[in-house]
């Protein structure tokens, strides 16, 4: 039996191999600590980027819970100008893709962004849009979980670059299916889903919310089998690939991502939990393909659909 | 930087204190007032692992101590560890504490578990024949840790517990004050309080002792990744910003906090 191929193909783009950080859970800094080559990830994938230097929200940001950690980190970033004058250029040096994330206050917000990244198209493989951030423009209303919004700003980002964009959508709707369907039309050529579940918890002791923005993104173990029931129903609803994120820990976990659609998948909390996560997740898929007979990571994508033979 | 240690030994100090000896396969170095993130289990509750400070460097080169306090699911697994038991460590982290080159003698300022990365300090600065003194604090004489370890290091130390105000009534901030004009102190480091924080960062500004403090926070990755252990710190001239306590501290500048 020939070593399986892991390479994906995720719509316009093509990825060493399946598997790349969520955005704002991993980073390359050859100062900082890094325990394995980061050229051997699918994709790098840069923390969110915003058009102004953000601060983030006040501490605590983070409060561990059952299988899971919810957080109100709040988008800390540096301004769309430092990154392209620093963090751009040093990711670079990965031998990997390059996927940038970018967030806005309003729809034109991501437009801008979206054109001032644009002429870094040998930098940067796509642009993931992280769009469970609140449209300051109307209400506080979050693109991700609002249809209008959502059609308008993916359509905004497509008529203002040439890149593969990334739409990463919100768990926290009604009908996942309906808003993947309305990204892909708007333009994306890939979505990522799921992104944290909203949540929050109270201290018994001080009888106060714990974290600092009273709510919190909640990920991590606990919201598994709601990722991979959105992935389920997204890829009945849509043509185009998914990457699938939500509580993967170990290479079983991204292969139920596969059987249920998802080309590729990205690890966030599992990286807190143990730094070697994604590179242990990319030898297991690889073990699994081998394993039970399969040639590529394309033969397994959405398999559980297909019957009892896989 | 990431692996698997061995457990040599477990101590229980107190009812609520363990100190654990940990077997680095692959030898550990590190500086005095850095840190490791910590997990002995495989279930997803406790999830991630927890930061502690190093409380000792062993000798030899291939290990290191761990002085915890019990309060909560990952502190519970780690009290209950055995010999021989793996512990998956990824550290040391952070920046340390500093010794200023010229410092002669320097104060130790720690009030319950903040002693736990005082111990490596005073065994660097007597190494590098630095005067060491030690003021510490407990809420009660059971909760005192660590005292006789640092108090056989110190050229004078000040244990003080609230449950003795027959001590000589005084609080461990006066000894300080006092101790600093008598002694000359050259660098205050303080951990465990905001209120000793605050008596270190006066001192600082007042009569211009460099003071330090190691701080504590809950922390997911360890390494600067997820920006959920910042706390403000604040420059001259410059406007506040968010910190990392893991990555830009866990040591800091006391002038730079407002605890």
């Amino acid at each position: 039996m020939p070593t399986p191929d892991i390479s994906v193909k995720l719509g316009p783009i093509t990825l060493k191999n399946p598997v790349m950080p969520a955005s704002g859970t991993w980073e390359w800094n050859p100062s900082g600590v890094q325990c394995f080559d980061p050229s051997l990830l699918g994709a790098v994938v840069a923390k969110t980027v915003t058009m102004r230097p953000r601060l983030g929200n006040p501490p605590p940001r983070i409060y561990e819970v059952r299988a899971g950690l919810l957080n109100a980190v709040g988008i800390p970033s540096e301004g769309v100008e430092e990154f392209i004058r620093g963090t751009l250029k040093t990711m670079q040096s990965i031998k990997t893709a390059h996927v940038v994330s970018i967030s806005g206050e309003s729809v034109e917000d991501f437009g801008a962004l979206a054109n001032a990244l644009n002429p870094y198209q040998s930098e940067i493989t796509a642009l993931e849009l992280n769009l469970s951030c609140p449209n300051l423009s109307s209400e506080g209303k979050l693109f991700a979980t609002d249809e209008s919004l959502l059609r308008d700003v993916v359509a905004t980002v497509r008529n203002n670059t040439t890149l593969p964009i990334i739409a990463k959508l919100s768990p926290n709707v009604s009908d996942i299916a309906r808003m993947a369907v309305i990204a892909q039309d708007a333009g994306a050529d890939i979505l990522a889903l799921i992104n944290t579940l909203q949540g929050m918890a109270i201290d018994t002791k001080s009888r106060r919310p714990i974290l600092g923005n009273v709510r919190g993104g909640l990920s991590g173990p606990a919201i598994k089998p709601v990722a991979v029931r959105m992935v389920w129903e997204a890829h009945d609803a849509v043509h185009i690939p998914i990457i699938g994120v939500g509580g993967i820990s170990t290479a079983d976990d991204a292969v139920e991502f596969m059987l249920a659609g998802a080309t590729a998948v990205a690890v966030g909390t599992a990286t807190f939990r143990n730094p070697m996560s994604m590179i242990e997740i990319i030898q297991g898929i690889t073990d699994y393909l081998s394993e039970h007979g399969f040639r590529s990571v394309h033969d397994i994508v959405g398999a559980a659909k297909r019957g009892t033979e896989v | 930087m990431y692996a698997t240690s061995t457990v040599v030994q477990v101590d229980r100090l107190t009812s609520e204190h363990v100190r654990i000896n940990l077997h680095m396969p692959g030898g550990f170095e590190g500086r005095p007032g850095q840190f490791v993130m910590v997990r002995s289990w495989n279930t997803y509750d406790p999830l991630l692992p927890r930061p502690f400070s190093i409380h000792r460097f062993l000798d030899s080169g291939d290990g290191f101590e761990l002085l915890i306090k019990i309060r909560g699911r990952g502190t519970e697994y780690l009290a209950s560890l055995k010999p021989g038991d793996s512990v998956e460590i990824l550290g040391p982290l952070g920046n340390g504490f500093d010794i200023p080159a010229r410092a002669r003698r320097i104060a130790l300022v720690a009030r319950g578990i903040g002693v736990a990365p005082m111990l490596a300090l005073a065994e660097d600065a007597i190494q590098k024949g630095v005067e060491v003194f030690t003021f510490l604090s407990a809420r009660s004489r059971d909760s005192l840790v660590c005292a006789d370890e640092l108090q056989s290091l110190s050229a004078s130390a000040y244990v003080l517990t609230d449950d003795q105000p027959e001590a000589s009534g005084r609080l461990v901030t006066d000894q300080l004050v006092e101790a600093a004009a008598l002694h000359g102190i050259d660098a205050v480091y303080v951990c465990g309080s905001n209120r000793l924080t605050r008596a270190v960062a006066q001192l600082a500004v007042e009569s211009g002792i460099p003071g330090y403090v190691s701080l504590e926070s809950a922390m997911a990755c360890g390494v600067g990744w997820c920006k959920g252990c910042v706390c403000k710190t604040y420059e001259p001239n410059k406007e506040a910003r968010y910190s990392c306590v893991c990555s830009d501290g866990p040591v800091f500048d006391v002038r730079q906090v407002r605890v």
